[in-house]
This record gives structure tokens, sequence and C-alpha cells, in this order.
């Protein structure tokens, strides 16, 4: 960088020396709390998934080995578990991006009041998702819900959503498609916007339609953007708690009971730290090969 | 703009025709705008309206959208279920959050854009893998710890996760808005003598307060809404908004009036968000893969 070679060749060595005492004062006190505050209770917890390890009596924790790990595995809760995530991330994103794309092609247009179309479509974003998910508890909700009396009165049957093992997944897949495709609009949005007129302009002077535009102009042009919010959706969609925790709490049965949920409820409700410190690892481990995709593609990005 | 397209279409539209088929598609287009956006806000809507509807209409098994409003639930929420307490609790605990976590993160982040920091860009990497780690991961280790430290349902043991938890986003935000600041601003300072304490101080921060803005912001919508960490360490004391609303879900029924004002309520100060953040919005979202 210009200012440190400047610096360093005006003042040699002494201000080389404060400039380390200077790093060290800035950037260290962040660094020793992520450490102490993210590192250790990993580490941890990854002790506390080698012990059999109880809420209520800590004092008789004793060393189980691999024991909660082995234990997971022979569990038919523990694969349901992977997979209502796996389906759960893989239903959510697709349809997230499949809509959100949709609609940012819809909304990639000049009208009156577009920009404040684009600024209400921010607020299912900032909405909490206990909130988000309570809400639609009410309009799912069997006897005085909104949808289920809009879908009775065209003479379409009806369930009690949450509490059928068919239509719970799918209901709580609703609520996150709701909450999250709008986020995907809008950063497919602005990667659309940022596609510069020139190249636009380029395009229809050699006669492409506005559909050859997208696909052959517009698309190409914002994958690099496109790729960082599927990732960004899937890793959070795979730590997914708040909201289905307040919709099902991972019922009924384990119909909806996510990693993140069952982990929940493994430890705090049944007391079992140490399997419930095991699976969160299995979270973690499977959260991690998504991030490392993700800061290529982030790198990529801005490269861009 | 007289490109090719714009001249046939005007040779093909006569004056006085009002509705040609690239006017009509035009007008359904938009019209499909609006309505896609209010569809998706409709959710939202029923939630506000819900919070005014006395309790009668709220269980009625044909929803009604004309009704007397009240504010019967509002005056429940605070009378009986003391939630100015709890509003007290979020808010504290919010805006502490954003404070350090922003001091401490425009620290870091001045250092990581502009100081020779050996091994920057794998700092710089490892704090943002921290944004992604699973928080049931580390829930655990803190619920035990903390039952040990007597931080349980405290402020301190709150803002103290909290904090951790906004860090790692902040410091790279903040670094994405110093990496814009143009460097001569801080050659001229330099040569004037100032340390590069002063600079940050009284030269960067002033230049970069939009951006300190918006990450608080940020750091505030994240925080104002988390459920999780309040719910496993808080009980009565230092218990948050979130937390409230999801305890009208009772075992035997839903207080769905007490909710619905909560919501609304913890939604209130989002709406201020929306409008203070539009600018920042999508690049906090994408940790600045879009600008």
């Amino acid at each position: 960088m210009q200012v440190q070679r400047m610096a360093t060749g005006a003042a040699a060595g002494g201000w080389q020396r404060r400039e380390r005492w200077v790093v060290l004062l800035l950037l260290g006190p962040s660094m020793l709390y992520l450490f102490a505050m993210s590192v250790y209770p990993t580490v941890h917890s990854l002790w506390l998934s080698v012990q059999n390890y109880t809420l209520y009596r800590p004092d008789m924790a004793s060393f189980a080995g691999f024991d909660n790990f082995v234990e997971l595995l022979d569990k038919e809760v523990f694969t349901q578990s992977f997979i209502v995530t796996i389906l759960f991330s893989a239903f959510a994103v697709t349809l997230e991006f499949a809509i959100g794309l949709a609609v940012a092609v819809l909304l990639d247009r000049k009208m009156a009041g577009i920009g404040l179309l684009r600024t209400l479509l921010i607020v299912p974003v900032l909405i909490s998702p206990v909130g988000m998910g309570l809400t639609f508890r009410y309009i799912l909700a069997p006897t005085y819900g909104l949808l289920t009396y809009l879908l009775q009165s065209i003479g379409i049957p009806t369930a009690d959503w949450m509490a059928s093992t068919t239509w719970a997944l799918p209901a709580v897949i609703l609520v996150d498609v709701w909450q999250w495709t709008p986020f995907v609009t809008l950063i497919l949005l602005s990667g659309m916007q940022s596609v510069s007129v020139e190249v636009t302009e380029a395009a229809e002077l050699d006669g492409l339609t506005e559909r050859q535009k997208l696909w052959h102009i517009v698309m190409p042009l914002i994958r690099p953007v496109a790729i960082v919010v599927v990732l960004i959706r899937l890793i959070d969609s795979i730590r997914v708690f708040d909201m289905i925790f307040v919709l099902t709490r991972g019922g009924p049965g384990t119909s909806t009971e996510v990693l993140s949920v069952y982990s929940y409820v493994t430890g705090f409700t049944e007391g079992d730290m140490g399997s419930a410190a095991a699976l969160a690892w299995v979270t973690v481990v499977f959260v991690n090969i998504l991030v490392f995709f993700f800061l290529r593609a982030l790198s990529r990005a801005e490269g861009s | 703009m007289t490109t090719v397209n714009d001249a046939k279409v005007a040779l093909d539209v006569p004056a006085p025709r009002l509705l040609s088929w690239p006017r009509l598609w035009l007008r359904l287009g938009n019209g499909a705008a609006a309505g896609i956006v209010l569809l998706w806000l409709f959710p939202v809507y029923w939630i506000v309206l819900t919070s005014f509807k006395p309790t009668v209409e709220i269980n009625s098994a044909i929803p009604s959208f004309v009704f007397t409003p009240t504010l019967e639930n509002y005056r429940d929420l605070f009378a009986q279920f003391e939630f100015s307490g709890v509003l007290l609790n979020s808010i504290v605990v919010t805006v502490v959050t954003c404070i350090v976590v922003v001091g401490l993160g425009v620290m870091a982040a001045y250092a990581l854009a502009r100081l020779k920091v050996p091994g920057e860009k794998h700092i710089a990497l490892w704090i943002l893998s921290l944004r992604f780690l699973p928080p049931i991961a580390v829930a655990i280790p803190f619920y035990i710890q903390w039952q040990d430290l007597n931080l349980l349902d405290t402020y301190i043991g709150l803002i103290l996760v909290y904090v951790a938890f906004n860090l790692p986003f902040a410091i790279w935000l903040l670094r994405g808005f110093l990496a814009d600041v143009p460097a001569e601003l801080e050659e001229a300072a330099l040569l004037d003598g100032l340390s590069r304490l002063q600079i940050l101080w009284r030269v960067v921060v002033p230049v970069i307060l939009p951006g300190l803005a918006s990450t608080s912001i940020f750091i505030f919508v994240f925080t104002w809404n988390e459920y999780l960490m309040a719910l496993m360490l808080t009980s009565v004391n230092a218990v948050t908004v979130p937390v409230t609303i999801s305890k009208f879900v009772m075992p035997y029924t839903i207080l769905w009036g007490d909710l619905s004002a909560a919501v609304v309520i913890q939604l209130v100060p989002m709406l201020a968000v929306v409008y203070l953040l539009q600018r920042h919005i999508v690049r906090g979202m994408t940790l600045g893969a879009v600008k």
C-alpha cells in the first residue's frame, strides 16, 4: 500500500516498530476476544462431545470416547434429522433462488414507484424469524387461519398443517421461502443494475431481444453474485433454528427436526449435553464445507 | 436513447392508438411487479391488522378485514405481561452490543485495511468464517460456562455473546468501507505528523461515518431479532422481545392478541431501519460482494 511504503521510506525503522504496536493495539483486542469467544467454546464443545455429560448432574461427567458419535450413527432419529435438514435446505434454497430470480427480472424495469416497491421488499427480511414464523402459524392455523379459510371457500381440502407429518415440512419450507426470497431478489436485482448501460446498449444495437439480452448478457454477468447468494442461503438454512422452533419444535414426531433443533432438544430437553455437542459438531463440519466454497466464490465475485 | 428498437416501435404505433401489444405488455409487467410485492407483504399486513382486533375477531373462523380497531391487545401486553421491562432489556442489550462491536470493529478493520499485518488475508478470512459458525455449536459450552460464572440471565452474559457473534461481520464490512477511502487523505495527514491513531480518529472515522452507521444498523437488526442464545441464556431478568413473543405460545392456547401486538412493536424499529439502510443493504447482506 502506498501509505506504508512512503512512511517506511521516510522515517525508516522507527516508524515500522511503532506501527507494529499500533497493529497490536488495534487488532489485538478483537482477535483475542474472537479467539476466546469462538475458538474456546468450539474446543470445549469438542471436549464435551467425548463426555457423558448430563445437564442436571455435571459432577457425574465421565469420559465416553467416541460413544456419543457412535450412538448418533445408530439412532434412526439422527439419520432422519440429517435428511430433514438436507430436504429443507435443498427445497427452500431452490425455490428461493428460482422465485427470487423471476421477481428480480420482473422488478428490473423503469416505472413510477419502482424504488418504493424495492424498498418495501426489504421488510420481510428484517422481521425476526420468530415473528415471521408465528405470523404464519396464525395464517395456517386450522380453525381461524386465513389460508385455511381461503382454501376451504374455494373447495380445496385443508389440514392441520403443523400437526401433519406430511405437511409440516412443506409448511416450514414455505415460511422460509417467504422470508428469504426477497433477500435473493434484492441482491440479484442490484447485480443486474450494476451491468453497465454501455453493455446493454451495445446488445440492443446488435438487435438482441429482451429475452436474449437476459440470457446471454445479464445472466452470465450476475453469475458470481448469484453463487454468493445461494451459498449464503445454503449455509444459513442448514443452521436454521428460530423459525422452525417456534412453528413446530421439530414435530410432529421428528418430521421437521433439523440438526439445530435436534441438538437443542437433546441437550436442553433431554439433558444429554455430550450427545448434543457431538451433534452440533456434525453441523459445524457440514457448514464449514460450504463456508469453504463460499469464501472462494466471494473472492471471485469481489474480483470481477 | 434512439435505438433501432425504439424507432421501429415508434413507426408501428400511430399516435391515436392507446393500447398496442408492447404497451399492454408493459402495463401487465408493471401490474405484476406491484402485485407480487404487495402479495409478499401481505402476512406482515395481516399480523398488523390482527394486533388491532378484539379477541373475538382474532379467533373467529371467518377472518375479518373490517372491524372496530382496538388498542386492547397493546394495553394488555404492557399491563399484564410487563412488556416495558422486556423492551428495555432488548434495547439495552442491542444498543450496548452495537457500540462495543462498532468500536472494536473499526479498530480491527483499520489495521487490516491499512496497516502491515502479517498474514492479513488469512486473518480476514478466518474472521469472516466465524460469521457462519452455527450458534448451536457454541451455545452449549456458553450455557455451561455462564452457569459457572453466574452470568446466566444477565445483560452482560448476553452482550458478551452478541459481541462475539457480530464482530466478525462488522470487521469484514468495515474493512470493505475502509478500502474505499482514498489513501491520499491519510498520506497528507501522515506528512502533517499525525500519528496513526490520530489519523484513524480524526481523518478516517469522519469519512466513513455512513459505513459505520449502516454497519451498526445491521448489528442492531441481528441482535434485536436474535432468538436461540436469548432463549438459552435468559429466563426472567434479561429476557428479550423475541423470547417473550415465543412464550405467548402456551401449552393449550396461543395468545394471538398479545403475540401480534408484540410482533408489531418489534417490527417498528425495523421500519426505520428500512428507510436508513436503503443504500447499503445489499452490500451488507452480501458481505461486500455487491457494492
